[in-house]
């Protein structure tokens, strides 16, 4: 059924939102990558089978969501219009929730957050912790939007700012509003987006091309990923924006293909599009021809590369050229071409839509919106948020994502993956803006947000950046090839407890070397969380190279493990955990470790609740040594 | 082992689908290797042939993408997830007890053919760390004994197929 002029498009949005508006409630289930992996495609069933078994399939709808967010806490389900959330859900909670619930009126709290059999829990998903203090924009329809109906993105105004730009905006006027609201890529260094796309409507060519970046390579960071998982429609809707625009005729959006869901919703909104006529020739009637192709993608971290992905879509090695000349001007074979990420593209439709004034009150004034992230590691609340720019790193590590676990606490975070600086703690009032966090040594980057605490080791979470960095270094400029694997080694031997006298001085010598003289991206940030690291927490790089010793008690070969006899309960919680079957002792008598089959991995540090498990190494050792004689 | 014919004309189904494009190329060697496990060279000249591009073009593309493979692997590929969000969370001591369990390096391959052992880095869900990715399917928030659930349960399904190979 095609949508051949703005009232078709307009009228079929109105039936949409018509159909919704009836009903007595809506249950959404989170189908997002986290939700899914725990089982909530089979609850998805389950609730459509116990809603049509009271009768109420009519006038409750259950749908597919995009990720809720509360990863961590899967499977997530919202039940709308009131907004509760519940986390964890099982089988049996989705006859409860519908009898007790849907049909009794009264929230379960078991499954609520924070509920339990004595608790109430908070219900409405607005009262969070986890949800204060986030601005959606990009992640908007998260909650009331199935990724996979294109009626249901039509009926939250999509494609009405498609809508408006073919039918009430000439391309000056487009590339103007997207000027006036002060977008900035969110993929890489913050590129101001209106100058790609005037330079690209400047430039001279047979055809044009424009192309979102969805590689999304960077360990830990997912959160462009999430966004086209998400809302498929809103990229695609961004990009005939941009095209019309700029005068493309042709679209690509390079998925990675082991990322099966979002390339499924890609390949799946795009046939609805076409279907629709929202893509093909004479989009919405006027003369406007344009399509959109999604390219599976290898895995290759540097395929994010702009000029790399462009080698890689070409069918190519992903081997990055010189950026002298913008692939504004020349890029996909030679053509003038709009290369962005999924989030930058993602903020295009609501700009349209609700005007560059609208965005520009959101956020930081120099980048205005809000960023993705995709927070991890060790901190109680692990998922998806979005918060406006400019937010202090503090509000959002201790805000939604709930600080670090009980008696930790944060050392350090490292922003945008492993190319990212490590940001120490006392750091943490930086403002989420590219500026800022370039001064503190990191980048923003596709929303990574690793958070360690005071039980990492800085040294091996370099080490493990620069493994994956060197991994997937492409190979093509000496300083970046020879540099990485060099910088392994010496953080190998640090973190053995065998380096030499001047291994610091080098490790930091050939970082330098990265930074100056790598061709591309990767070597150049690859030194970030070296250089950041060594600047800010060399005190742990001298206790490892000089004093052998891991302040943290992670490193294996420099760490020893104690339980002091006067604080162990003899609970047995770390001789459950212990893998190796290393924790010796009867119940509720003092416990040991042996250290001969001690693979030392802490996992009884981690499991003792009373601290009673001590590594040599920390500050706290000493004491206890004494302690033990 | 199987059919020759019917395999090399789904390899020419696969080219033919892509319409000889040669830009299309990763992804006619992706649905190649998913059919088959692997880039062989009989495959590997067919391409280059029906492209109408050299042989060291294919190659260098097959050699360049980590995920391609030249040599035949197992049937199932379970990947550990060693992101830092899993790191974090002891991706490292799954990794370690799977290598002693299934007696195999990581990248290496069982010797009954039916695992291959990787890692991954980060598939998106370090909300719910340590992750496996077995058979393609995200096990999350794992402990070691459901892994081993789920890997029997592959190894089962495995050899049943091999015994009567599906009919499509
Ligand atoms: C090694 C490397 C990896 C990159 N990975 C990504 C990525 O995964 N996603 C992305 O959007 N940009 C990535 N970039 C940045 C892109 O080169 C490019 O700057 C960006 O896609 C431009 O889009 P924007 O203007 O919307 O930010 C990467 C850059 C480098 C050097
Ligand atoms: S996947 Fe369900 S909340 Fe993120
Ligand atoms: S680090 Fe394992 S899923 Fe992200």
């Amino acid at each position: 059924m095609k949508l051949l002029s703005l009232q078709d498009l307009e009228s079929r949005a109105e039936a949409s939102r018509e159909w919704i508006r009836g009903r007595k409630a809506v249950i959404s289930v989170c189908m997002g990558s986290g939700c899914i992996s725990a089982g909530s495609e089979a609850l998805l069933d389950l609730f459509r089978r116990a809603i049509a078994d009271e009768g109420l399939s009519e006038q409750v709808p259950v749908m597919g969501s995009g990720c809720l967010g509360f990863c961590g806490k899967g499977p997530v389900i919202l039940v709308r219009p009131e907004g509760v959330l519940y986390c964890g859900v099982d089988e049996a909670g989705v006859s409860r929730i519908v009898k007790e619930h849907i049909v009794g009126g009264k929230p379960v709290a078991k499954y609520l957050y924070g509920g339990g059999a004595k608790d109430a829990g908070i219900a409405l998903m607005d009262e969070i912790p986890f949800y204060k203090g986030q601005k959606l924009l990009v992640l908007a329809g998260r909650g009331c939007m199935d990724p996979e109906s294109i009626d249901s993105y039509m009926a939250a105004d999509g494609y009405s700012a498609l809508g408006k730009a073919l039918s009430a905006m000439s391309p000056d006027l487009i590339i103007d509003a997207i000027k006036e609201s002060g977008l900035r890529g969110r993929g890489g260094r913050g590129f101001h987006a209106w100058m790609k796309w005037e330079s690209c409507r400047m430039a001279a060519g047979p055809e044009k091309f424009v192309v979102c970046n969805c590689d999304d390579g960077a360990p830990g960071a997912y959160a462009g990923r999430t966004v086209l998982e998400n809302s498929p429609h809103a990229v695609i809707e961004a990009m005939a924006i941009g095209a019309r625009a700029v005068g493309a005729s042709m679209g690509f959006i390079y998925v990675r293909t082991e990322y099966d869901l979002a390339v499924g919703r890609v390949e799946k909104a795009l046939a609805q599009a076409r279907e629709y006529g929202l893509l093909g020739r004479g989009i919405l009637g006027t003369g406007f021809d344009f399509d959109i192709r999604a390219v599976h993608g290898e895995s290759a971290f540097i395929c994010g590369e702009s000029t790399a992905l462009i080698a890689s879509i070409e069918g190519r090695p992903a081997e990055p050229r010189h950026d002298q000349v913008h692939s504004s001007e020349k890029g996909l074979w030679g053509r003038p071409t709009l290369l962005s990420n999924v989030e930058t593209w993602a903020n295009v439709p609501p700009i349209i839509r609700n005007g560059a004034a609208w965005f520009r009150s959101v956020g930081s004034p120099s980048c205005p919106g809000t960023k993705v992230l995709t927070p991890g590691g060790r901190i109680r609340n692990l998922g998806v948020v979005e918060v406006p720019t400019g937010t202090p790193l503090s509000e959002i590590v201790f805000g939604p994502c709930g600080g670090p676990g009980p008696g930790r606490r944060i050392k350090a975070v490292q922003a945008c993956g492993p190319a990212g600086g490590l940001i120490p703690e006392r750091m943490l009032g930086t403002g989420l803006a590219y500026e800022s966090l370039e001064e503190a040594g990191a980048m923003m980057c596709t929303g990574g947000l690793i958070v360690f605490d005071d039980r990492t080791c800085i040294v091996e979470t370099v080490r493990s950046s620069i493994e994956f960095m060197s991994e997937e270094c492409c190979g093509k400029c000496s300083p970046c090839r020879e540099g990485l694997p060099r910088m392994l080694a010496l953080l190998e031997s640090i973190c053995r407890g065998r380096a030499r006298a001047g291994d610091l001085e080098f490790l930091e010598e050939i970082a330098w070397t990265l930074k100056d003289a790598s061709f591309c991206g990767l070597g150049k940030s690859a030194a970030n969380p070296v250089l950041s690291s060594l600047k800010c927490f060399r005190d742990e790089y001298v206790a490892h190279a000089d004093e052998k010793r891991c302040p943290a008690g992670v490193c294996p070969e420099l760490t020893r493990f104690v339980i002091d006899p006067e604080k162990c309960s003899g609970c047995g919680l770390c001789r459950k955990a212990c893998p190796a079957g290393a924790v010796a002792g009867a119940p509720k008598e003092a416990h040991s470790i042996k250290e001969e089959i001690c693979v030392k991995c802490g996992a009884c540090r981690d499991a003792c609740r009373k601290e009673a498990v001590f590594a040599s190494g920390t500050a706290a050792f000493p004491v206890q040594r004494q302690l033990l004689r | 082992m199987q059919d020759t014919l019917l395999e090399k004309h789904s390899v020419e189904e696969i080219l033919a689908r892509h319409m000889y494009e040669d830009f299309e190329i990763i992804e006619i060697l992706q649905e190649i290797q998913r059919m088959e496990g692997y880039l062989s060279e009989k495959n590997l000249v067919l391409t280059s042939k029906r492209l109408r591009i050299p042989l060291s073009r294919v190659y260098g593309i097959a050699t360049f993408y980590k995920n391609f493979t030249l040599v035949p692997r197992g049937k199932y590929t379970l990947q550990v997830c060693t992101g830092a969000g899993c790191l974090a969370k002891g991706g490292m001591k799954i990794l370690d007890r799977l290598r002693n369990t299934l007696q195999v390096k990581v990248g290496g391959t069982t010797s009954d053919r039916m695992f291959n052992l990787e890692t991954v880095r980060c598939v998106g869900c370090c909300g719910r760390a340590p992750v496996v990715v077995a058979a393609g399917k995200i096990v999350s928030g794992v402990d070691f004994g459901e892994i081993l659930e789920a890997i029997e349960n592959l190894r089962k399904r495995g050899r049943d197929e091999i015994a009567q190979p599906a009919r499509s």
